[in-house]
């Protein structure tokens, strides 16, 4: 038989316009009056106990409409896949928890039962902690003019899928959250410190913000992979937002494995002067928030 | 007593025998420019059985159509009752049925997927294909535990002598040899190596990764043709496939970093031992045994997402089919089917979404998360016979199968501490009757029906006390399709047929807010899926060859009693493939020009700001009531074919994909704020060119 042999070989030539779209996306301009945070004291609480919250807004005036708050009741079905249930957006399932740009409320008791491991009698699915192990309590927050906002207020209930031993042990050892603390705002330019309120058009200046080693917490935490407590660190984030210049990122941050403890981002001062609003928020994986806002005076 | 069938009829190389007799043959020759005897040949046997919905393609003729790449298996996007998978997908959707639902079949044995995870390329070396054959519902007895539609390819019977091919391109490298090595053993070998992560490294943009995973792929094939006796031979044969790929989308917040690795391959060894009897009845033993991986790790900032499954899958099938009578034959059989999946799953419930989830592409999933590691245990046994009774014009081919399902999962509740585990089994037998019906009109005119019960056993993924429910049952549905198929010409044939598939007994997720313990799904989902598909098709005439395949289709869900009834994630009510190929002395023309209703998707409506995460969350309107613009494009090929010498061919070939570089929308996308929305397209224009030197 006759060998049969067949070579291909080819050349491509791809021509690609870019596959992903332009939607402008500054997620830290703020344009407008909204919600930039909420924080409560305490961080962590248990249900029915007296939480005060604030809400951190954008807007340098008090609104002329105070906004409104209200517990949200209804869990989150497992069709969906948004922090809170959709039934939240409606009113059915809201009790009013005060108005005001900040409020004292009581979280309602039934928090460790709808949003947490403590289901009712009849063997129900308990609700999923997240990766913290963390069970939150929705309170929405309505601001006239701007979308509704939505605070998980952490909330502290007993372990229930783990052993009687494992729970009370961690039980014993877990401590609750508390906010961390955002450190003073330091500008450098080309690493010299300059101050807030005399920057030069058009400079790139990196802005930095540091938090205490005792802001990043450890926490005791129930592994469910191997069934045994162990500890963990908080992750650390810092939004930043401003209504001039032009932000690098929105946010940057830490990782849970990453001991340092500051952020940075860089902001392009516009060309023209003028006093220019910077707020920035900093976060905890659990729940635990800190606030500041500062001007960036860009001077010729 | 029984009585062997002779026929003597023109063949189409590779092409079954039951084509000509049941229904019109989609073959050609390439190289004929009239009608000409291509093989003469004698059949002694009982035929085979070939279902009303089948269309059965020779490798040959389907890998010159143009927008295959040279790949047999692709040809399916040209066929009608298939739906355009997204791109990079390469998933089946026929009929309207959830890929999940579909199989896919080498020479009886199943293996997971027909593709590599981009869709491009199948995952077995189209050199080693005989033949590919689609049925995307109404199928006989033979075949079950789908409730979907099905693919089967055919290997080829190895030729006398040594052969090689060695291919080259920009999405892949492989390899192919056959030899002859006694009058009775023939071996080949294959290989296939993916490119593609390189190739488009060197020329696209980089953020196509962001959206879509471009994949490293391999696959091999072996196969040893033993001929034992006369009319008895042995296959021993060897299949194997592996995708990879991973994403990074870096940001300087750790928790908006996206990581997703993902790989999955499968391996068969199979027998396939065939003897026709002096009696002319046929037997047909495959056992085989194999394994299937697949791993999704992925994260959204320190948010795991993770599932594994490792399964060990084996099974038999086995048939005797005989002459009853002059005009009755009958086929017995079992097909037997087993898989031992060890799975581990860690993250979000909500991840991987669910058809029918309320999720917008690209959004992170939930902060819930959990774990979980189960095993599982499936048994299929299924015996079935089929009657094929000729009665004049008339062919009834009635059927039955029965499924008995052995289900045992290794946990019917969550791990609290160090508690054992107490298991899960369960026995349940789905009975299938099956029944085709045959209609020779005339000599111009069939008509064809098929109706039949069909059932599925639950995903071994969905029996997870903690992500899914572990006492899930089999799912079922009613396939039922009418047509009639008419030579219109010499060598023009029209052929229409009308479908419609119910199913029941769905795998959703519990929509209540509270759902019990290890019940995160119920089996109460339905739905069905209704329509009309025409393949017009010509065969070699004056250099011409060509086909329009049109589908029109509708697929429905319905989650639970009372909810209401949305469209299914993949329906698309028109489907178009326009196809057809010139030549011209030593030149060939082609071009394809597809068209797809777009996809549905659920529209966002509005937005709220979830303050912990400082993300925006969509509020969205109604599941699917909005759709992706519709796809079309329109592909060229020209080949030349140059005499190099006596024995040497060269054929150089363009292949033009989406010369018209439309944009087309394969999903939306939103700003972070979900104010503004844009799409993310596929393919942009795409220029292939080669040469393949034959000897």
């Amino acid at each position: 038989m006759k060998p049969r042999v067949a070579a291909q070989a080819a050349l491509v030539a791809l021509y690609s316009s870019a596959c992903r779209p332009e939607l402008d996306d500054d997620y830290w301009r703020v344009d407008e009056p909204r919600v930039l945070a909420v924080k409560s004291e305490p961080a962590e609480a248990r249900p029915g106990e007296l939480v005060a919250f604030t809400v951190f807004l954008s807007a340098a005036e008090t609104p002329n409409e105070l906004p409104t708050w209200s517990f949200c009741t209804a869990p989150k079905p497992l069709t969906e896949n948004n922090a809170v249930s959709a039934a939240c957006l409606g009113k059915a399932t809201l009790l009013p928890a005060g108005r005001g740009l900040a409020i004292e409320a009581v979280t309602p008791a039934l928090g460790c039962s709808l949003f947490g491991p403590n289901t009712p009698p009849g063997g129900f699915r308990p609700r999923d902690p997240d990766i913290t192990g963390g069970y939150y309590q929705p309170l929405r927050i309505d601001v006239p003019g701007s979308e509704p906002t939505f605070h998980l207020q952490r909330i502290s209930c007993e372990l229930a899928d783990a052993s009687a031993d494992t729970a009370r042990e961690f039980g014993l050892s877990y401590i609750a959250n508390r906010n961390p603390k955002l450190g003073p705002i330091r500008a450098n330019i080309d690493g010299e410190s300059v101050a807030l309120d005399a920057i030069a058009p058009g400079a790139r200046v990196e802005l930095s913000v540091s938090w205490a080693a005792s802001d990043a917490q450890i926490y005791t935490y129930y592994d469910r992979a191997r069934q045994v407590l162990t500890e963990r660190r908080e992750a650390m984030r810092v939004s930043w937002y401003t209504d001039g210049g032009r932000l690098e990122t929105e946010s940057s941050g830490r990782t849970e494995d990453d001991l340092e403890l500051d952020a940075q981002n860089h902001w392009i001062a516009p060309e023209s002067s003028g006093p220019f609003a910077l707020w920035i928020v900093l976060r905890d994986s659990r729940g635990g928030v800190d606030f500041v806002a500062a001007v960036l005076s860009v001077q010729p | 007593m029984t009585r062997a069938l002779r026929a003597s009829r023109v063949l189409c190389p590779g092409l079954s025998l039951s084509s000509y007799l049941f229904a019109l043959p989609i073959c050609a020759d390439p190289s004929a420019d009239v009608a000409q005897p291509m093989a003469e040949v004698s059949i002694t046997g009982v035929r085979p059985r070939r279902d009303a919905a089948e269309l059965k393609l020779t490798a040959e003729q389907a890998r010159g159509e143009p927008g295959t790449h040279d790949d047999p298996a692709k040809v399916i996007e040209n066929l009608p009752g298939v739906g355009r998978s997204a791109f990079g997908s390469g998933q089946l959707l026929l009929w309207g049925a959830d890929p999940q639902d579909c199989r896919v079949y080498v020479d009886g044995v199943e293996i997971p997927r027909l593709f590599h995870g981009s869709g491009i390329r199948s995952t077995v070396n189209g050199n080693l294909l005989q033949s590919i054959s689609l049925t995307p519902g109404a199928y006989g007895a033979d075949y079950g535990r789908a409730i979907g539609g099905m693919v089967r390819l055919e290997t080829r019977e190895l030729r006398d002598g040594f052969h090689a091919s060695i291919e080259l391109s920009a999405l892949d490298a492989s390899i192919f040899t056959s030899a002859q090595f006694t009058s009775r053993v023939r071996l080949s070998l294959g290989a296939r190596y993916g490119l593609l992560d390189r190739t488009l490294k060197l020329v696209n943009a980089p953020d196509v990764a962001e959206f879509f995973a471009v994949p490293h792929y391999q696959d091999y094939q072996a196969k040893m043709q033993v001929a034992l006796r006369e009319r008895e031979s042995l296959d021993v044969v060897v299949l194997g496939s592996g995708d990879e790929s991973e994403r990074v989308v870096s940001s300087s917040d750790p928790a908006r970093v996206r990581r997703a690795s993902d790989s999955q391959g499968f391996e068969r060894l199979y027998l396939r031992y065939r003897r026709t009897l002096n009696d002319g009845s046929n037997v047909r033993v495959v056992p085989w045994i194999g394994r299937d991986t697949q791993r999704s790790d992925a994260s959204f900032g320190a948010n795991p997402a993770l599932l594994e499954q490792r399964a060990l899958r084996f099974g038999l099938r086995a048939e005797h089919r005989s002459r009853l009578a002059s005009n009755l034959s009958l086929s017995i059989g079992t097909d037997i089917a087993g898989a031992r999946t060890d799975l581990e799953r860690r993250g979000s419930l909500t991840i991987p979404a669910r058809e029918g989830d309320l999720t917008i592409f690209g959004q992170p999933p939930g902060d819930d998360s959990n774990v979980d590691g189960w095993r599982t245990l499936l048994l299929d046994l299924a015996p079935y016979a089929t009657l094929d009774w000729e009665l004049g014009p008339l062919t009834l081919t009635p059927g039955l199968r029965l499924d008995g399902y052995l289900l045992e999962t290794s946990r019917n509740t969550p791990r609290i501490g160090q508690t054992p585990s107490i298991g899960q089994s369960s026995l349940s037998a789905e009975l299938g009757p099956r029944l085709n019906v045959r209609w020779r009109v005339s000599e111009r005119v069939g008509l064809l029906a098929a109706v039949g019960l069909y059932s599925q056993p639950p995903a071994a993924q969905d029996l997870s006390a903690v992500f899914g429910t572990p006492t899930l049952g089999p799912e079922s549905a009613l396939h039922a399709s009418v047509g009639e198929s008419v030579e219109l010409a010499r060598r023009l044939s029209l052929s229409a047929t009308g479908f419609y598939r119910a199913l029941s007994d769905l795998a959703v997720r519990d929509p209540a807010p509270t759902p019990k313990l290890a019940g995160a799904l119920l089996d109460s989902g339905t739905g069905r899926s209704y329509g009309v598909q025409i393949l017009l098709q010509q065969r070699m005439w004056r250099g011409f060859t060509g086909s329009l395949a049109y589908t029109l289709s509708r697929s429905e869900r319905r989650d639970t009693l009372g909810a209401t009834t949305r469209l299914f994630d993949g329906d698309q009510s028109h489907l178009l493939v326009l196809q057809g190929s010139q030549s011209l002395a030593e030149w060939t023309l082609g071009t394809r020009v597809r068209y797809a209703t777009g996809i549905p998707k659920t529209p966002v409506v509005g937005a709220f700001f979830d303050e912990k995460s400082d993300t925006h969350q969509p509020i969205l309107g109604a599941l699917n009531s909005r759709r992706l613009p519709g796809f079309w494009q329109v592909d060229l090929r020209v080949d030349r074919k140059f005499q190099v010498s006596q024995a040497a061919i060269l054929l150089a070939y363009l292949e033009l994909l989406n010369v018209t570089n439309h944009a087309n929308a394969e999903e939306y996308v939103y700003s972070q704020d979900y104010a503004r929305r844009g799409t993310v397209d596929g393919m942009p224009f795409v220029a292939l060119a080669g040469v393949r030197l034959e000897r």
